[in-house]
């Protein structure tokens, strides 16, 4: 039959991106589920319910993968018309789509199902074209609106993450400025871990949850950011503050308070919430007798309340510029005699119950320390100004620095590593600060053996900005964003990867498939059929725009077309095979050959001194000159290349490397290579130089 | 019997079944089950206990499965019986309305029996 062929082979279409969709159908009637199963066939995975009761149990465990429910209306135990009021209720009538199907033809059952969400209606007598073509249609407008709404869940997280990076990057260089090392944020997040921990054992899990625990915990690092508008000398000062000094001192509760509020994140993100709370009431205390607003007892956020408890301990048994540090006994021994404050009792007992603990954590933690000198202090302030401009400009920082934020970033993404792109390589960061080459490729992580055919990190540090991409390996799939960073003036690439877990991404939709698919299509998208080369669209897509490039070269074969027209296009695409292999052996894996087109080739050098190019064109040259088909003995090839030595963006190196070419051509030399004055945009500079 | 002649005698129209369900084997496959199946079985008892909720739904379930499987006589007394028995009362005209269902499905049930 010509109408089923077509309808099946479409299904096949379909099936190619996606596993076995899984169909609910819904009726009392055992004969009518049957026959609807048996109209879908074996393209969908049948669950069957005998009314609204047992659907809706269903429903429960398959809300995620469920595509679609076939739905009759008239049924005991909750009837259709009831479970669409329930789906709506649990909001599932907005994941799965609802397919009527009942012999209830009365207009008002039918508005009265579109009303609550029905998608479609499909009346009797059934008709298996019918049948199949509105599941399907219903599965894949809902699969295209799953998917959008899949994205914006992403976006949302990615920015959430955002947000917590840009609040941890802000609590450090408080940090720094405040001369006390990172010691002490670290210190603060831990004991109001622990702290918090101790009180939900006391008051009980259902009155304060773990996920508050570690919101209210990461927040804690920014209890002091006000400090970033205390002036230096009153920050830093060594003995006591004076009255006035010390009002001017107090005022960084209110001024951390409001940094927060002009943060460009929307205030309802509860981090933000929290971490407001702790910046402006972290010094009230439990009578009143704190600052800046004199809350009292339990209308200070519990937030807060520990945080104060935390700094407060902190404080005492750390060295500051005015003070030497307690010892573990003394600090309790001031706290409990009310030396610093009143604190919440029930807190006050947490702290006394985990005693030992606290201690052990806070050392067991300090894995990292740094010299913290007024010189410092100074020194990233002015890093401070630098960051503050960064929206425009890129992230500089130091080799301290870059520690301590990779460390950080290391705690919300999964992968945090400097690459330097140019050399692929990794780059680790010692605990003295310095920066050097590790033995990892950057590419070792991908299992791979070579560079990303999408490099972003090449592409940032070249363009100095920032770009995110989503990376497929062996069945995951991983998000990566690449940061154009400055470590102590040397350009980097800071790499953020987070692996996408198979239900933020594709819902539970058969990833493996998404991923195959994905994989091929990129490498269709751009590789050369015939050569292996990378394409005309890669160059335009990927290498085009790169600033940077240290040399390029164009190359075509000589009197190509001849050996076309006499022995044929098979000798010809063989020609072609050839030339490209040994192009692709004479120059290094970093190197990108491009075919753009014909029996024209180009090349792009990543970091290569002016006599390996010279060295590697010459290679390309004799190797040409050596292929050899032993069916046509009498077959010789030269190839003609311009090449040019840079730095320069690769469009403009195409342009001179062309020009360079058809002098070759002209003159017949073979081979013309020339050096870019400085770094200007080298048009006549290309005709100048002709003598070198 | 092949499943035309089964058709005229049951009073149903074979070709617009086969139009709509494509397969000749998933027709018999149905139309024997519909033999097997307990939802006439129901409405009769239901009948029989003055259940008319009950029979209305066995009588809309009987009904819908006549439809597809294109019993055409079945589905016309099917259906009259259904809206008559809607309100969830006794229907007037109760006992002419069953028994041309009962004469309706004895027919269809014996064609059926007759297949292959």
């Amino acid at each position: 039959m010509r109408k089923s062929n077509i309808k099946i082979h479409w299904s096949d279409d379909m099936l190619k991106v996606r596993p076995k969709l899984r169909v609910l159908i819904v009726d009392d009637f055992e004969l009518n589920r049957e026959m609807l199963g048996s109209m879908l066939g074996d393209e969908y995975e049948i669950l069957e319910a005998e009314n609204g009761v047992q659907a809706v149990e269903i429903m429960r465990e398959h809300v995620s993968n469920l595509s679609l429910i076939l739905l009759d209306v008239q049924m005991p135990q909750m009837d259709g018309l009831e479970l669409l009021k329930h789906m709506g209720r649990l909001h599932w009538i907005d994941v799965i789509p609802v397919i009527m199907i009942s012999s209830e033809t009365a207009p008002q059952f039918i508005e009265r199902a579109y009303d609550l969400g029905a998608t479609d209606y499909i009346a009797r007598p059934y008709n298996t074209m019918i049948v199949r073509r509105r599941v399907a249609n219903v599965i894949l407008s809902f699969a295209r609106q799953r998917q959008l709404m899949e994205i914006i869940t992403q976006q949302i997280s990615k920015k959430e993450k955002d947000n917590r990076l840009m609040l941890s990057i802000l609590s450090h260089i408080v940090e720094f400025r405040n001369g006390e090392s990172g010691l002490h944020v670290i210190h603060i997040n831990i004991i109001t871990d622990l702290l918090l921990r101790q009180y939900m054992l006391k008051i009980g899990s259902n009155k304060i949850t773990s996920e508050d625990i570690s919101l209210i915990s990461m927040a804690s690092a920014l209890h002091d950011i006000g400090k970033i508008a205390i002036p230096e000398e009153i920050l830093n000062k060594p003995g006591r503050l004076s009255v006035g000094e010390y009002q001017i001192m107090q005022g960084h509760c209110m001024a951390g308070a409001n940094i927060l509020m002009d943060l460009p994140i929307d205030r309802n993100e509860p981090l933000l919430k929290t971490a407001y709370e702790i910046c402006r009431w972290h010094h009230e205390r439990y009578d009143g007798s704190g600052y800046p607003d004199g809350l009292k007892g339990d209308t200070i956020p519990l937030s807060a309340q520990v945080v104060a408890l935390a700094d407060v301990y902190d404080a005492l048994t750390s060295e500051r510029c005015y003070k030497s540090a307690y010892s573990h006994d003394t600090a309790m021994k001031m706290i409990f005699d009310g030396q610093c404050g009143v604190f919440h009792p029930l807190l006050l007992e947490c702290l006394r119950d985990m005693g030992d603990t606290l201690q052990r954590e806070l050392t067991a933690k300090d894995t990292f320390d740094f010299e913290n000198t007024i010189n410092e202090t100074s020194y990233i302030t002015e890093q401070l100004q630098h960051y503050e401009k960064k929206r425009t400009d890129h992230c500089s920082m130091s080799g301290p620095e870059a520690r301590i934020l990779l460390q950080y970033l290391n705690k919300v993404f999964d992968v945090v590593r400097l690459v330097d792109a140019t050399k692929n390589c990794q780059v680790n960061i010692d605990e003295a600060g310095n920066h050097q080459d590790s033995e990892y490729r950057c590419y070792d992580m991908w299992s791979k053996e070579d560079r990303c055919e999408n490099c972003i990190s090449a592409k940032c540090m070249s363009s100095k900005g920032s770009l995110t991409k989503l990376k497929f390996v062996d069945e995951c799939i991983y998000h990566v964003r690449a940061t154009y960073v400055e470590v102590d003036g040397l350009p980097y690439s800071l790499e953020l990867v987070d692996k996408i877990t198979e239900e933020t991404l594709l819902g539970g939709h058969g990833k493996e498939d998404v991923v195959k698919y994905i994989t091929a299509h990129n490498h269709r998208l751009y590789v050369d059929i015939l050569t292996g080369c990378y394409n005309r669209r890669y160059y335009e897509e990927q290498l085009r725009d790169m600033f940077h490039i240290s040399a390029a070269a164009m190359l075509d074969l000589d009197h190509f077309k001849a050996v076309n027209d006499t022995y044929g296009h098979l000798v010809g695409d063989m020609t072609l095979k050839q030339a490209a292999i040994a192009i692709k052996n004479s120059v290094r894996k970093t190197d990108d050959v491009v075919r753009l087109g014909g029996d024209e080739f180009f090349i792009v050098f990543r970091e290569i001194p002016f006599h390996m190019l010279q060295k590697k064109l010459e290679a390309i040259r004799a190797c040409v000159e050596n292929i050899v088909f032993s069916d046509y003995p009498q077959l010789h090839f030269t190839i003609s290349i311009g090449g040019v030595y840079g730095p320069g963006k690769t469009s403009d190196l195409l342009n001179i490397a062309d020009k360079l070419l058809y002098q070759a051509k002209r003159e017949q030399v073979g081979l013309r290579v020339e050096r870019l004055a400085g770094n200007s945009l080298m048009k006549e500079k290309g005709e100048e130089n002709e003598a070198t | 019997m092949d499943l035309k002649e089964c058709y005229v005698k049951l009073g149903g129209n074979y070709d617009e079944v086969l139009a709509r369900l494509y397969s000749e084997d998933m027709i018999r496959r149905f139309l024997i089950k519909f033999l097997n199946d307990g939802t006439y079985d129901l409405l009769t008892e239901q009948l029989l206990l003055e259940n008319y909720l009950e029979a209305f739904r066995a009588a809309h379930t009987l009904k819908g499965v006549c439809e597809n499987l294109g019993l055409s006589d079945l589905c016309k007394s099917s259906s009259m019986l259904t809206e008559a028995l809607r309100a969830g009362e006794r229907p007037e005209n109760l006992a002419v309305l069953k028994a041309q269902v009962c004469a309706d499905y004895e027919r269809a049930a014996s064609a059926i029996q007759m297949l292959s």
